[in-house]
């Protein structure tokens, strides 16, 4: 039996270069950055720039009571959702919902919940904490509240795979929608972290930027911590012609190993096998890859490897294709990772426009390839790669794919 | 300035909690639409307005906003033994 194409055909994102697919795509378009100073300060902190979301109320979005039950990742989740479902134009009969299911991605969970909860109870010595604490705290939360608000029925489940955690989300939804387990998703991730048990975390670990994030430079100074939400509807090729929906993309080919190596830093081999197994489920030849997304974290530890990795797989191919690294824009989201970087490659290929890296040379000494530096730029993409290589060495690669609607 | 009662503490607690609904001395959890959750959720809000335990076995029977008010009333005057019931 022949596996059915799986395509994209709606889209929703809130980030800190946009609270929706339009915002978001004119910040990576025009080359604006979301990187701006933390608000409030931390003077402790080693570093002092985050990519938060920007002008966002909570309360133009849920009424207080279930605003009250949604910690600030969740709510990023929902909102993407809400969006993509429109987008998608696709209305949930009773079949239809109980053939549908939400995966998710989110590695902390509800960190900003757990932070003012802790607090309370260890800094202020309180005696209770919320009974929404533990709701509010479990990362699966997403999932569950989008599949409440629309009635979905098939099987809703969060993977937690630090920053590869909603490129496993839609790469596991891709083998459940051709598996035929289920007709349409609901796929993608939601992270919160910039609360401040968080930033001194990842303080610790002596790898966030007390700049700006500049992915492939000769001497990154770091990442950039950010946060956010991106969901995209799945469906059949056959059921989006069917209703005559839109397609943005095809979901080509999903690839996933372990480095079985360090808690922290990258092998050559795993990223390697990664993508070259994103390759073969999707059928496609390394000529036929015209753009990657790059982890691109913007560290000494990520980026030279990533480079070296998809040399490899290249080879004398790899001149041809363009990189770029959008976490320089929108900061490194962790579990929403996967899914921004995802919903970023499947807007390049729909509207044939290369989202820039931020660049500022020189150049790392070990990378020829074409970096898209500071400034998008046209291009026919007849497929892309979109990478995430997570601390303790989980890697999945995402391949999408030109549809004929596209060209 | 009037010291608040505990009725008018409890109603405005519980108001803060819901939306479109007005919230009165003789409302019932059921018509305020809430759930189980609701209900807990709405609780510990009372329990932070006042600085008091509500013991798990009291926290089951409650149904009304008059309930909440006579619980809350009960363990104030030391009525209801809330540490030992924990």
């Amino acid at each position: 039996m022949n596996e059915p194409t799986i395509v994209v055909t709606g889209l929703g994102v809130i980030s800190a270069i946009g609270n929706n697919v339009s915002e978001f795509w004119k910040s990576l378009e025009s080359g604006t950055s979301g990187i701006a100073p933390l608000d409030p300060p931390e003077p402790d902190l080693n570093f002092s720039n985050v990519a938060a979301v920007r002008n966002f109320d909570p309360m133009d979005h849920f009424e207080s009571r279930q605003q009250r039950n949604l910690d600030r990742s969740t709510q990023f989740g929902l909102i993407a959702a809400r969006e993509a479902i429109a987008d998608s134009g696709i209305s949930f009969n009773d079949r239809m919902a109980s053939r549908t299911g939400v995966i998710t991605g989110c590695s902390i969970g509800g960190a900003a919940t757990q932070d003012a909860a802790y607090e309370k109870l260890y800094g202020q010595g309180g005696r209770r904490t919320s009974p929404m604490t533990i709701p509010n705290i479990m990362p699966s939360a997403g999932a569950s509240h989008i599949s409440m608000e629309f009635g979905l029925r098939g099987p809703a489940f969060t993977i937690s795979s630090a920053c590869s955690s909603s490129s496993h989300a839609i790469g596991t939804a891709l083998s459940l929608l051709r598996s035929g387990a289920i007709d349409v998703a609901i796929a993608g991730g939601h992270e919160s972290q910039l609360n401040r048990g968080c930033l001194f975390a990842w303080d610790a670990l002596r790898v966030v930027s007390p700049t700006i994030c500049l992915p492939f430079s000769a001497d990154p100074p770091g990442m950039i911590l950010g946060e956010g939400g991106a969901m995209m509807v799945l469906e059949t090729l056959e059921s989006a012609q069917a209703r005559g929906a839109d397609i943005y993309a095809e979901l080509a080919g999903f690839g996933m190993n372990s480095d079985a190596h360090h808690l922290t830093a990258p092998s050559l081999e795993g990223p390697t096998d990664a993508m070259r197994a994103a390759l073969t489920d999707a059928g496609l030849s390394t000529s036929d890859v015209d753009y990657i997304n790059a982890h691109g974290t913007g560290t000494v530890a990520n980026d030279a490897n990533e480079v070296r990795a998809i040399e490899e797989v290249f080879g004398e191919e790899a001149e041809a294709l363009a990189l770029s690294s959008t976490k320089s824009w929108h900061g490194h989201t962790i579990g929403a990772a996967g899914a921004i970087e995802a919903l970023a490659t499947i807007l390049a290929i729909h509207r044939g426009v290369l989202p820039p890296t931020i660049f500022s040379p020189p150049l790392h000494p070990d990378c020829d390839l074409d970096i898209v530096r500071n400034e998008s730029r046209p291009a026919q993409i007849r497929a892309a790669l979109s990478n995430s290589f997570a601390f303790g060495g989980l890697n999945a690669v995402l391949a999408f794919r030109q549809t004929a609607s596209n060209r | 300035m009037n010291k608040e009662s505990v009725e008018e503490r409890v109603i405005r607690v519980i108001g803060d909690a819901v939306d479109n609904f007005e919230v009165k001395a003789d409302s019932s959890f059921e018509e305020m639409e809430f759930d189980s959750l609701d209900a807990l959720d709405v609780l510990f809000d009372v329990e932070e307005e006042f600085d008091i335990k509500i013991p798990n076995e009291a926290a089951k029977e409650i149904r009304t906003i008059r309930d909440v008010i006579t619980g809350v009333e009960r363990i104030l005057a030391g009525d209801i033994p809330t540490e030992a019931s924990e």
